[in-house]
């Protein structure tokens, strides 16, 4: 008779798995081409990439420019603070 | 083209205006990483992370402060001049941001106040408008060298 094993329940842990986002607040005493530089600077993004987030910041007043594990996002946060941009850690929804 | 006096003052100002008593100023330079929604992560940011963005920020006017050391020159007449190496830019653009930001919060700029045009009123207000003006236009300067330089 065959045997049946059943595998203990495994539970995921709902803040750890969702991702982070790591979002910049719009600053209108920063300059843009401020922003841009350390959005390259800190993410390594292309000069195309860092201005869209950088225009998204300025028009929409925030944008969410990455997103993963938690530990990364608070380093990333962390050098947005060193370069004194208006950075927060939000769960995504 | 040189720098005249009153530029070679506002340059001195650089590190000095940047208020790090001022309760609002160190509100604005430290922000808060979650808004208020973390107290238990925000109490650890305030031990742990917090004292290094102090010592980068203290860094930073420290070259500043290092390059205006002896500025301008004495017995040097208008126009002055003031050479900073390469290397020392990223401080540079740094310091004036803290600047700006303490400049700003101080007196409350907005984003309306920065676009008008600066006046030489002679009072408080209309000199540090004229000081986030004129460090923009400085840091704006420095960040194409850095642009050009990589």
């Amino acid at each position: 008779m065959a045997e049946i094993l059943l595998e203990p329940e495994t539970r995921i842990d709902e803040s750890t798995a969702k991702p982070w986002n790591v979002v910049v607040h719009n600053d209108p005493i920063n300059l843009m081409s401020y922003v841009t530089r350390v959005f390259q600077k800190v993410f390594g993004y292309s000069r195309e990439r860092a201005n869209r987030h950088m225009l998204e910041v300025h028009h929409q007043g925030r944008s969410v420019v990455w997103s993963g594990a938690r530990e990364t996002a608070e380093v990333y946060v962390q050098h947005l603070h060193g370069h004194l941009l208006l950075a927060t850690l939000e769960k995504t929804q | 083209m040189g720098i005249s006096e009153f530029l070679s003052e506002l340059l001195l100002q650089v590190t000095r205006c940047v208020d790090t008593e001022h309760p609002a100023v160190e509100e604005r330079l430290l922000s808060s990483p979650t808004a208020g929604l973390d107290p238990e992560w925000e109490a650890d940011w305030r031990e742990y992370v917090q004292p290094d963005l102090r010592q980068i920020f203290h860094t930073s006017r420290e070259v500043v402060e290092g390059d205006l050391a002896g500025f301008p020159e004495a017995r040097s007449s208008e126009p002055f001049t003031l050479r900073i190496p390469l290397e020392h830019l990223e401080a540079w653009v740094h310091s004036l941001n803290q600047a700006r930001l303490s400049l700003a919060t101080i007196h409350g700029f907005e984003e309306r106040d920065l676009e008008g045009g600066v006046s030489f009123g002679g009072d408080p207000r209309a000199l540090a408008l004229t000081q986030v003006h004129f460090y923009g236009i400085l840091q704006e300067s420095f960040l194409q060298h850095l642009e050009a330089a990589s």
